[in-house]
């Protein structure tokens, strides 16, 4: 997993791979809290064209990041979602809090 | 008629491995890509519930067991855990018994949406046993 930072809009970029479970979910919040702190960034960007699986874990883990930057004022964004993991979103009823789109220029022009 | 049996211990790097099996049995059935993804996200569910909240922060067995018969895919997945109190409760979109550790209560509800029939038998002390089913291709 790879963060970089996009300042002109206050917005982490978070490459994610692999598989989100309750294994790996750990440091990936970790790593974005860390670098939320530092940057003092509000949105986060989580790039998810290279996680083939995800379940309810990584849900708990969007929540929890929304959660965190809501308060700050920003938001968080996705793109490259699988149908699948767009169902798991729109099912925990996120998909009205998040936004979704398809590629990493999109989504910094919601911003 | 198929069956096969895994025991392992309440790690959450064994995961991965126990919904690779899953989806590797169910191989024979010729499921497409997304009734496979579908079935590891439900055992993945089954499973990651018996690791962290069957037996929390203590050691256990968790069970994978898989059967086919006819055009049909069942697991159980069991714990020898604490067991849930009220399972009615618990399989509540969104009730999760863990509301501080960021869980988002949606496991029953998406184990619902992928399987065609999940049981849950639950006995305080006892343990957990959840029994989920797909007919896998058309009818
Ligand atoms: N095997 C089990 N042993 C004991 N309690 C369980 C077991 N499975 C589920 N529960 C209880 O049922 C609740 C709901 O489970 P569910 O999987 O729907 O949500 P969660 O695990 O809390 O959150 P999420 O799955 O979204 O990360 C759990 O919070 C827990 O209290
Ligand atoms: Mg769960």
């Amino acid at each position: 997993m790879q963060i970089k930072l996009v300042g002109e809009k206050h917005a982490l970029v978070v490459y994610l791979d692999g598989e989100i479970d309750q294994h790996t979910v750990g440091d990936i919040k970790n790593a974005i809290d860390k670098e939320i702190r530092r940057t003092n960034a509000v949105n986060v960007i989580m790039d998810f064209r290279k996680i083939s699986f995800m379940d309810s874990s990584g849900i708990g883990m969007i929540m929890g990041r929304y959660r965190t930057v809501s308060l700050l004022g920003g938001t968080v964004i996705l793109y490259g979602c699988t149908d699948l993991i767009q169902r798991l979103i729109t099912m925990a009823g996120l998909g009205r809090l998040i936004k979704i789109t398809n590629n990493l220029d999109n989504a910094l022009m919601l911003l | 008629m198929n069956k096969m049996k895994l025991e392992f211990l309440n790690l959450s790097e064994n995961e991965a491995f126990a919904r690779s099996v899953a989806s590797a049995f169910c191989v024979q059935l010729n499921p497409t890509i997304e009734e496979l993804s579908e079935i590891k996200t439900a055992v993945s569910e089954a499973v990651t519930n018996s690791i962290i909240h069957g037996y929390e922060s203590s050691e256990g067995i968790v069970t994978l067991e898989g059967q086919i018969c006819g055009g049909a895919v069942t697991f159980i997945i069991s714990d020898s855990g604490m067991g849930i109190a009220d399972v009615d409760a618990a399989r509540e979109p969104l009730y999760t018994g863990k509301p501080d550790a960021e869980r988002s209560g949606m496991g029953f509800t998406i184990m619902e949406a992928f399987m065609d029939r999940v049981d849950v038998h639950s006995e305080i002390g006892k343990g957990t046993v959840v029994t989920m089913i797909r007919r896998i291709g058309g009818e």
